[in-house]
């Protein structure tokens, strides 16, 4: 059996990763649209955000082969 | 019964070895004329051939494998291109050069490719588990 709460801790830290990058997509295409030209910053959080995909990915697909077929 | 094969209307003819060749040399971005001379055909035998279904669907297939490769290198390359931004973010003395402008051009056109398009659907799967974990709503959350 899984702890409930413990699930509920990942999914939620997992809601707000994914809310921090769609914002951060949505200010790039704003930015895009505008014709602006992204700055470091940006470009540097682009770049740490590209890199956590395949983490976050991972994450989700352990948590639905925990949920749906009762993996470790 | 007559004693006939009948090759099915879908079947893929296979190509020999000097048309997979010019299909590969087509699809690393060669002209159909460049790449017969390549191989060592007429021109417009390459012409012909690039028009062919069976060629054009090699091509087709080789272009997108090393479109494929392109993408996880360029996924591995957005880290070093994150971490050399973060040097010069970090150092106001470090000289931006060269090196920043390869990390902006890596990450720029990771913006045209569609890796970040996933995220769509890691909401999908993820809204579900929130659905089967705390029963509709957002978990930890009042919303």
């Amino acid at each position: 059996m899984h702890d409930p709460t413990r699930l509920q801790e990942r999914l939620k830290l997992l809601r707000e990763e994914l809310e921090k990058s769609t914002k951060l997509l949505a200010q790039i295409e704003e930015a895009k649209r505008l014709g602006a030209e992204l700055s470091f910053d940006t470009l540097y959080l682009l770049g740490k955000l590209v890199g956590k995909l395949p983490g976050l990915r991972k994450e989700i697909a352990e948590l639905e082969s925990k949920l749906w077929w009762g993996g470790p | 019964m007559g004693g006939t094969l009948t090759v099915p209307a879908n079947a893929v003819p296979k190509l020999t070895p000097t048309q997979k060749q010019f299909a590969a040399l087509v699809a690393s971005g060669l002209t159909p004329s460049q790449a017969a001379a390549q191989v060592g055909i007429a021109p417009r035998t390459g012409r012909k051939w690039a028009s062919k279904p069976a060629v054009a669907e090699e091509i087709e297939k080789i272009s997108n494998e090393v479109t494929r490769s392109v993408k996880l290198r360029l996924r591995a390359l957005a880290q070093q291109a994150a971490a050399a931004l973060e040097q010069v973010l970090i150092d106001a003395k470090a000289p931006a050069g060269a090196k920043v402008s390869a990390a902006k051009a890596v990450l720029d056109l990771l913006l045209r490719l569609d890796e970040l398009e996933k995220l769509d659907e890691i909401e999908k799967r993820l809204s579900k588990l929130e659905t089967a974990v705390c029963g509709g709503g957002l978990c930890g959350s009042d919303r």
